[in-house]
């Protein structure tokens, strides 16, 4: 854990990631509560500030998901107290039915809702572009361009947040979330407060007639967002007078547009407006900078959501300038930014003498196509997930059908690779149990729902309770790893660990899943390979709902604990005399261990865990353990 | 040191597990605290599951955004062949400098027998191609050597120092490293820094500032 974000004194200046940054950021605006849910790329910003709870009087936890982390937030904010939650973009879904009405009932504590989108979808279903949200919640949005912006928002975002009496959301993106940078840091405010509850149901009781007046309430407040906004230090406005063209931007985007300007050598020539607030604009400030200009160019990342604004408010501008970007197709929609992007959008709109030379090297490059392999993502060494699939394959081979497959979100999305080939259809977090659910009705069929551990605590539970309540026919395998891991292996409830590394309460998974009414239930590890076979073969022969907790910790926590303790890893190996040759381990089964070598097959013994399970699929045993 | 650079591109890819993330942040610290302004990209997530990993480290006073555009590298580190020429290809600089650790880390593909690895020969002919000056060293063996065969990210920070390329005084890697590694691992890390330091200065050809 970085100890500049915890104690890095005021003036010093260190290199912090976007998520330090923001944790840095409200540790100094004194936050009180921090909760979320791990995502990338905003799982660092909760586990710093968990990593700093006990110094700093924060209360932090990882929740069961955003939706119930934001609810935990306002019990603080309606106290008086400041709060944060955290969330990639998705998570803002989960936030946006208690946050519609935690607008209308306003917050008293400072609460910031962060939300880390990923454009381009590095590590995400979708790519979604949460500013909208702003215009949903009718409540102002922020928007960092560098670490050192992400650092200094989520400190100011509190004290904007009590002055509105709303909530206020961060939105960072991967390139800030997940970028390093130079950041100069501030003073650590101690808040002493204590929290209190004011009664008033006028404002937290709302239907009907209230209801009404609090959303009265909330569009005069709009009134006190403009003032706030025509006050930002987070504006900047770059010009020297008269230029023909002016570029709005926000974000991230802003540094692209100073990159690419300089490298273009158009910095005198180009005018730029950056705006720290995307929802409301600067209004007059931003109409000044349009005023008298024959184009504007928006740069922003993600969909056109500053570019719709700006042509309205070009309306309102005596001969308006032609406001130009994603709709008029002179920057990339769809997909990140970056530098080139922009330069080429620069060229576009300016003419082309201004093109910055590309370099093409297209032989080179088809021949490094033809010759070099490409690196496909898989399963770690002794990932119980890759056993389960395999066993799963297995069985479904031996089937009358071939079942559909629902997946879910989380390491196990890697069964629709190859050699596995085991997934059809996959949306969003908890998703499988239900589709799976209506496809097993629409097609008069048993289907199989893949789903994890954190994932089942995150959203699978309602899901499951309609299937059964509902009759449907499937079965769920759960992969209980116990850890929440394509983010990094923070804890869930089922772990019992907390994110501040205290005991909590753990929630039992088999006795959650019987208590929703499921009588099939079978716990086998994951790597008793014919134990978990004759499971899966009895939970699809099975009516109804049928569930299969594959179970066995991941493999690099396991090795992490380990060597923690001092103790061995011991390897397998394939004894050579043995070995016929016929890569069933290689073709049915995957582990990044084993590798073909002149016929035969080999297994490293550094990175083998000693997890065994190719030694049972082995057909002659040539697998045994290297001692 | 501040004023004089406007602009330093270093790209370091490898595959996930290889350390590659740790010896940027190395670097970036280092340079940071060397009055600096830094930049550093990257691409989390997919790492750990043997997928591809670069980290953009940019350096100077013209510097915003944290990735490097294409053919914008000056200086590209390898911790691995296949990812070094495929990175140079689309990032390294015409005329640019690499530094490659020569040890394959095959893939999955290649494991299985799917498909096959190239020779060092033509990787380093494809490189050539676009580098002007390109060093090729057994990081995997000079780390087994220092004692820690998972020390190779550091033996290629050692030769970055060796290089003199970037505005940052060996003696302030080292502390930055230490810094990162903590205590307990400081040793065999600073001897891999060494190993790589003096096998990149026997190579590299006369020292130049970009």
């Amino acid at each position: 854990m970085r100890r500049d974000v915890l104690y890095g004194e005021p003036g010093e200046v260190a290199l912090l990631l976007g998520n330090e940054a923001i944790a840095r950021g409200a540790i100094e605006a004194g936050v009180r509560f921090a909760a979320g849910y791990p995502g990338t790329p905003s799982t660092e910003i909760l586990e710093n500030l968990a990593a700093a709870a006990a110094e700093f009087d924060i209360y932090a936890e990882w929740s069961t998901n955003e939706k119930v982390a934001f609810e935990n937030a306002l019990g603080f904010a309606i106290s008086g107290l400041r709060a944060m939650v955290t969330m990639k973009h998705a998570g803002l879904n989960w936030v946006s039915d208690p946050l519609s009405i935690a607008v209308l009932s306003g917050i008293r504590g400072g609460l910031v809702i962060v939300t880390a989108d990923d454009p381009n979808c590095h590590s995400s279903a979708n790519e979604q572009d949460n500013r909208f949200y702003g215009w949903l919640a009718e409540t102002l949005v922020l928007e960092p361009s560098d670490p050192q912006e992400a650092k200094d928002m989520a400190r100011e975002a509190f004290a904007l947040s009590e002055k509105i009496q709303l909530p206020v959301i961060l939105r960072s993106v991967t390139r800030v979330s997940h970028a390093r940078g130079d950041v100069r840091l501030g003073e650590v405010a101690s808040d002493g407060r204590k929290a209190h509850f004011e009664r008033d149901r006028e404002r937290f009781w709302l239907s009907g007639a209230r209801a009404l007046q609090r959303h009265r309430w909330l569009h005069n407040q709009q009134r006190v967002l403009k003032e706030v906004v025509a006050d930002l230090p987070f504006h900047r406005w770059e010009s020297r007078g008269g230029e023909k063209v002016c570029v709005l931007t926000s974000g991230v985007a802003y540094g692209y547009v100073k990159d690419a300007l300089w490298r273009m050598r158009l910095e005198d020539t180009v005018a730029v407006f950056k705006t720290g607030s995307v929802r409301p604009l600067p209004e007059s400030l931003l109409k000044g900078a349009m005023s008298g200009r024959e184009l504007v160019l928006v740069v922003e990342e993600g969909e056109p959501f500053l570019e719709l604004h700006a042509k309205a408010l070009a309306s309102e501008i005596p001969s308006p300038p032609a406001i130009r970007g994603k709709f008029s197709g002179d920057i990339r929609w769809g997909g990140e930014l970056n530098i080139d992007a922009v330069a080429e959008g620069l060229s576009r709109v300016l003419g082309d003498n201004c093109t910055p030379p590309s370099e093409t090297r297209t032989q080179a490059k088809a021949e490094a196509l033809r010759a070099i392999p490409p690196r496909t993502m898989a399963f770690c060494s002794g990932c119980p997930h890759s056993a389960t699939a395999y066993a799963l394959g297995e069985v479904i081979r031996k089937l009358p059908f071939r079942p559909v497959v629902a997946g879910d979100i989380g390491c196990y999305v890697l069964t629709a690779m190859p050699p596995y080939d085991l997934g059809d259809v996959k949306y969003s977090m908890g998703a499988s149990l239900g589709v799976g659910s209506g496809l097993s009705r629409a097609l008069g069929e048993k289907v199989v729902a893949l789903i994890g551990d954190g994932t089942f605590f995150h959203a699978g539970i309602q899901a499951l309770i309609n299937a059964v309540y509902n009759q449907a026919q499937i079965t769920v395998v759960v992969l209980d790893n116990a850890t929440t891991g394509m983010t990094g292996g923070q804890p869930h409830p089922g772990t019992g660990v907390t994110a501040t590394g205290r005991e909590g309460r753990a929630v039992s998974l088999e006795k959650l899943i019987a208590g929703c009414g499921v009588e099939q239930i079978e716990i086998v590890d994951a790597y008793d390979v014919r134990a978990l076979m004759a499971a899966l073969r009895r939970a699809m022969e099975a009516e109804g709902v049928s569930v299969v907790i594959a179970r066995r910790e991941c493999a690099i926590e396991a090795v992490r604990h380990k060597r923690g303790i001092g103790a061995r890893v011991v390897p397998y190996r394939v004894v050579p005399e043995d070995c016929t040759g016929c890569e069933i381990c290689l073709k049915r089964f995957s582990c990044p261990s084993l590798a073909k070598s002149v016929g035969l097959v080999e297994i490293d013994p550094n990175t083998c865990v000693g997890c065994g399970v190719c030694a049972q699929i082995c057909p002659v045993g040539a697998i045994r353990l290297a001692e | 040191m501040e004023g004089d650079l406007a602009e330093l591109n270093i790209i370091l890819c490898g595959v996930g597990g290889q350390g590659n993330v740790v010896a940027a942040e190395i670097l970036a610290m280092a340079a940071v605290r060397s009055g600096l302004r830094v930049r550093v990209g990257e691409t989390f997530g997919a790492a750990q599951r043997g997928g591809s990993v670069m980290s953009h480290v940019r350096m100077g006073s013209k510097v915003w955004s944290p990735l490097v555009p294409a053919g914008a590298c000056h200086l590209l580190v390898g911790l691995e062949p296949c990812e070094a020429v495929n990175t140079a290809l689309e990032y390294l600089c015409a005329g640019g400098t690499a530094l490659v650790n020569s040890s394959p880390f095959l893939p999955v593909k290649v494991k299985t027998g799917e498909a096959v690895y190239p020779s060092l020969e033509q990787l380093k002919a494809l490189m050539d191609q676009v580098a002007g000056e390109s060093i090729w060293f057994n990081a995997r063996e000079l780390a087994i050597e220092a004692g820690n065969v998972v020390a190779a990210n550091m033996v290629m920070l050692g030769a970055v120092a060796a290089l003199d390329r970037v505005p940052v005084a060996p003696e302030a890697l080292q502390k930055a490293l230490v810094d990162r590694v903590g205590t307990k691992w400081a040793e065999v890390n600073l001897r891999a820094f060494g190993l790589g330091f003096q096998t990149a200065l026997a190579s590299a050809a006369p020292k130049q500032k970009i």
